[in-house]
């Protein structure tokens, strides 16, 4: 279980914009987190993700409190794909940073195999999303946040994508926390709905 | 051919980078004629001629000859070779320590502020002053000068690297680089590395001027190589001596050609930055 504590978040000289969240996702359960732009979603799925240290608090995996060593079991998905590669690599040296390509999953995500040889700038905020997705989707990965992941996509894309996830999440049972503005979206693909606003029980 | 003449459009974008090629080359080659012209002097050119005193330039003696008849082109460009060996010397030194440093600043803030500290110690106190005391405490002479001139020419490069290594350090895909459980090592050889080559190409050969001018400097003064090697800065303070006696070119030529030596190469890196990154960042 993923679980966040009292966590407490504030950006350098702002006021504190997270407050006591308390957060718990099962293994498997696919969690829906929508609230209004600015509200700190975001700087909670990447201190979920262990890139950010909350000021007070702390997040757990079944009872491992963090820093966690190696590769990190919660793996998120950027809301802007295009910041989270290296503009000087390749796709194919992108994907493989987090581990060996799985033809599988890329063939899931509809990645086309050209594209592994192209730079990021060459591909459609789109198409680097499912990069990112898959990258994300390591076999080491127990949890995944996906903060506005199918925002740029089409309707037709977007329900694609969120099938191919779904079933990997039921094949290794992984935790899913979806954050998004779109709540009919969240209320189609997620077993419970949070109101970002209810999360702090100050 | 045919396929060039088919895009009007690229023509003009494509003169712009031509051009630079262009000087890239020239600069490169004059350099190589420059260098390899002094390498390959033998000796019995460099030989004292008693016949031949005090000459002005001549189409023999281009550059005319000193109080023992020696010829001053051969002089300038032996001398010309040299600054080039000892540039290339503390250049290669002064740009990996630069490296260094600045991906020791990228590990934490404690060595971070240790690093800051030294750029700025060094570059408070007059580059002349530190160069001058560490080649007298390394022993002096070609050594001392080398050493002089390796540790004193890396706190510029170093504050530009340090600059690119920490931005880079603080972006979102170094970050997840880390989620994904790669080791700082990693991290550096493989995120920031390929990023800094085009600094650090340009650097090397930026810093070949300053530390040309520097060693005539320092050797002129006499804190540098000693008297019996052909250095320019040498023979720049020995001519001082006949300049009273209307025996310019003594003087005059060497100097010029280790001002067009010095440009030669300042135009060269800035070629050379534009050609390998035109708008800063982007793909190799
Ligand atoms: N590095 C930062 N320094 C200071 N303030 C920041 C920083 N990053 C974000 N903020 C501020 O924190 C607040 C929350 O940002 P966050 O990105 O978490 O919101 P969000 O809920 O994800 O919004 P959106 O729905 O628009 O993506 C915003 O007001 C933002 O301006
Ligand atoms: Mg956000």
């Amino acid at each position: 279980m993923l679980e966040a504590r009292e966590v407490s978040y504030r950006y350098r000289n702002h006021p504190w914009l997270l407050q006591h969240v308390n957060l718990q996702i099962h293994p498997g359960e696919v969690v829906g987190l929508y609230g209004k732009s600015g509200a700190g979603k975001t700087t909670l799925a990447t201190i979920l993700a262990g890139l950010k240290q909350p000021k007070q608090g702390f997040i757990q995996i079944d009872g491992h409190s963090y820093p966690m060593e190696g590769f990190h079991p919660v793996q998120l998905v950027w809301q802007l794909p295009e910041k989270v590669v290296n503009p000087k690599w390749r796709m194919k040296k992108i994907l493989t940073e987090a581990g060996p390509l799985d033809s599988d999953l890329l063939a899931m995500l509809g990645i086309n195999k050209t594209w592994l040889n192209r730079y990021p700038s060459e591909l459609s905020g789109g198409e680097l999303q499912r990069f990112c997705l898959a990258r994300a989707l390591g076999p080491k990965t127990k949890y995944l946040i996906a903060d506005e992941m199918t925002t740029m996509l089409d309707a037709i894309t977007q329900a694609q994508i969120w099938h191919t996830v779904l079933e990997l999440v039921q094949q290794r049972n992984i935790g899913i926390l979806a954050i998004s503005h779109d709540s009919s979206l969240l209320e189609r693909v997620c077993d419970r709905v949070i109101n970002f606003d209810t999360l702090h029980s100050v | 051919m045919i396929g060039r003449t088919s895009f009007p459009m690229k023509v003009k974008k494509w003169n712009l980078r031509q051009r630079t090629l262009a000087v890239t080359i020239l600069s490169f080659t004059l350099l190589a004629g420059m260098i390899g012209s002094g390498i390959l002097i033998g000796p019995e050119k460099m030989g004292v001629d008693f016949l031949s005193k005090y000459l002005p330039p001549s189409f023999t003696h281009p550059f005319g000859t000193d109080w023992l008849g020696r010829d001053m082109l051969t002089r300038t460009l032996k001398g010309l070779t040299l600054s080039f060996s000892v540039g290339l010397l503390a250049s290669t030194v002064s740009t990996f320590i630069a490296l260094i440093l600045s991906l020791l600043c990228s590990v934490n803030k404690k060595l971070d502020a240790v690093v800051t500290w030294f750029i700025d110690l060094f570059l408070s106190v007059p580059h002349i002053v530190i160069l001058i005391l560490i080649s007298f405490a390394a022993g002096g002479g070609f050594k001392g000068v080398v050493i002089g001139l390796a540790l004193t020419h890396w706190p510029s490069l170093t504050r530009l690297l340090r600059a690119e290594v920490l931005q880079l350090k603080n972006t979102d895909y170094v970050a997840v680089s880390k989620a994904f459980g790669k080791s700082r090592m990693w991290i550096a050889r493989h995120h920031l590395l390929p990023h800094l080559v085009p600094q650090l190409i340009v650097g090397f050969i930026l810093l070949f001027p300053h530390a040309i001018l520097h060693e005539a400097a320092i050797t002129f003064l006499g804190f540098g190589l000693s008297s019996e090697v052909p250095a320019i800065g040498i023979i720049l303070s020995e001519s001082m001596r006949y300049l009273a006696t209307g025996m310019w070119w003594l003087a005059f030529f060497p100097g010029l050609a280790l001002l067009v030596m010095v440009s030669i190469f300042d135009l060269l890196g800035r070629s050379i930055r534009k050609l390998i990154d035109p708008f800063h960042g982007q793909k190799l």
